[in-house]
């Protein structure tokens, strides 16, 4: 019995790591293809307007925007009514959106060189990257997860989370006033030009 | 080992035992002796020759496996779980103390079925991504609505001028010059950060620049691999690497965002840069500042560029930047 129970346990093992490379190989070809699709479009933007405008449906797709603000704003979430949670994820991506697409230059497009691709929980790749754009070196790292096939969670480049970002700058909206003063902050700055 | 600890302890609790072993005279067969072998009775109730052990009452030794050194509170009977069912339920507290017995069968069911970790808050990932004490907040923001000024109507129309003055391959040129230039900041700090491999490569690229690249103009080293991407040092990152932790943020005047601990790397950085060291160098000050002008002149550039990057589309700018900051001088540390 014992030596069953050990080949079941090392066959176990063996199977573990293909399951993760599998779905890594997956996260890392749906990466590959959004952000191939993201640039055919820039390279057909004139400007950053436009391509904030032409990309928003494509980005609305392949990055889950429902997880993104639920973790900048924190656990204060939950106090967020229903329609307070929908409209504050609709103005967290215009926001999102308008920040990626502000970074573009016409005319210029990035070089995107995938580097290794790690799973910290059979549900999440984190695939890093080095971008050269504008004649810099900029490490990106993707943050993905399978929430109804894999999706973008976060950004971080040189470092900077994205979401841990605006986590910060929401903590102490929250702090002050609530979702009220969240939402009012997130349309104060969607509104700014 | 814990088998040989246990004996005084059983030697002790069977001394109390042995007044009542004279007074209810036991059989022969109730005393016996511990040898290497295990417990063995200890025939005609006296030791064997040349023996130096102790005479034991069976009823006090028996049990012994049960007297650890520290007895659980509750020491339930655990019966060895059937390996045929590897599904092991939760183990309560109760249970734990049974796990800490020498059955070693519990043990691994220990492993196999860990105590759920305390569920992490999905909504609270983002907690303790970018903390930093902001003991001076008030004053912080004042100084970086200041140079948010000076950056918008002074900075930002000088590095307007820089870059329509000169074309984008002579800045480029004056950008790898001065970064060429800057080589003892990163060997020095590579040094004393261990990383030797890390300044040899930083010479080696040094003198590639500097000779095949004419002092510095082109950075050949790009080319090759090995040399185009080293990571950067500093002296405020070498700090970090030796343990030491940011302290408090400081919004400095002109220069922007800070920790006390990276204010302090500054100064090496500054004296370990060889611009700086033009004046003390017999160069006259106006000299000193045309050649340090243009380097002051593309890290502007580039700063502004940041510092727009952090801002635009921020919810309230004077956090992004210290969350931005704190966040890439992690990423730069951890290189």
């Amino acid at each position: 019995v014992k030596t069953r129970s050990v080949l079941l346990a090392l066959t176990l093992l063996a199977a573990i790591p293909n399951a993760f490379s599998a779905s890594t190989a997956d996260a890392e070809a749906f990466l590959k293809k959004s952000v191939n699709e993201v640039v055919s479009i820039a390279k057909s933007s004139p400007n950053s307007t436009a391509l904030a405008d032409s990309a928003r449906p494509l980005l609305l797709k392949i990055i889950n925007f429902d997880a993104m603000t639920r973790r900048a704003v924190g656990p204060g979430w939950r106090q967020f009514t229903a329609e307070q949670q929908k409209e504050a994820i609709r103005l967290f991506s215009t926001l999102i959106i308008r920040t990626y697409s502000g970074k573009f230059t016409p005319g210029e497009l990035p070089e995107i060189t995938y580097k290794a691709a790690n799973s910290p929980t059979p549900e999440r790749v984190e695939v890093s990257t080095t971008t050269l754009y504008k004649g810099s070196r900029y490490n990106v790292i993707y943050r993905l997860e399978e929430i109804d096939g894999w999706r973008i969670t976060d950004v971080v480049i040189e470092g900077v989370s994205m979401v841990a970002n605006y986590r910060t700058q929401f903590d102490a909206e929250f702090k002050q006033g609530g979702a009220d003063a969240v939402l009012g902050a997130l349309k104060k700055s969607v509104s700014a030009p | 080992m814990k088998k040989f600890l246990s004996i005084p302890l059983v030697t002790a609790l069977v001394l109390c035992g042995l007044n009542t072993v004279s007074a209810n005279n036991p059989s022969n067969d109730d005393i016996v002796i511990i040898t290497k072998d295990g417990i063995q009775p200890a025939r005609s109730g006296k030791l064997p020759k040349n023996s130096n052990g102790t005479l034991f009452l069976r009823s006090a030794v028996e049990p012994a496996p049960k007297a650890t050194p520290k007895p659980s509170p509750k020491p339930k009977p655990t019966p060895a779980p059937s390996i045929s069912k590897p599904t092991p339920k939760p183990i309560k507290p109760a249970q734990k103390t049974a796990v800490e017995s020498k059955d070693p069968t519990i043990r691994i069911q220990k492993k196999a079925a860990p105590a759920p970790a305390p569920a992490v808050d999905d909504l609270d990932e983002y907690s303790q991504v970018a903390n930093i004490p902001d003991p001076a907040e008030p004053l912080n923001r004042g100084t970086f609505w200041l140079n948010h000024q000076l950056y918008n109507y002074l900075l930002r129309p000088v590095s307007k001028a820089y870059e329509f003055i000169l074309p984008s391959p002579a800045r480029k040129a004056i950008h790898n010059v001065f970064e060429n230039v800057e080589y003892p900041v990163r060997v020095v700090n590579h040094a004393l950060q261990l990383e030797f491999k890390r300044a040899d490569l930083e010479t080696r690229k040094f003198v590639v620049n500097s000779v095949a690249g004419v002092g510095g103009v082109l950075r050949v080293s790009d080319r090759i691999p090995e040399l185009a991407n080293i990571p950067s040092a500093d002296t405020g990152q070498t700090f970090a690497k030796w343990g030491i932790g940011h302290g408090a943020y400081v919004v400095l005047p002109v220069i922007g965002p800070r920790s006390v601990r990276d204010t302090v790397g500054m100064a090496g950085d500054y004296a370990l840069n060889p611009v700086s060291w033009l004046s003390y160098g017999g160069v006259t000050g106006a000299a000193a500042l045309a050649i340090s002008g243009p380097s002051a002149a593309r890290n502007m550039n580039e700063r502004i560029n940041l510092y727009d990057a952090a801002t635009q589309n921020a919810i309230d700018p004077y956090i992004a930047v210290r969350t931005g900051y704190i966040q890439y001088r992690e990423k730069a540390a951890s290189k």
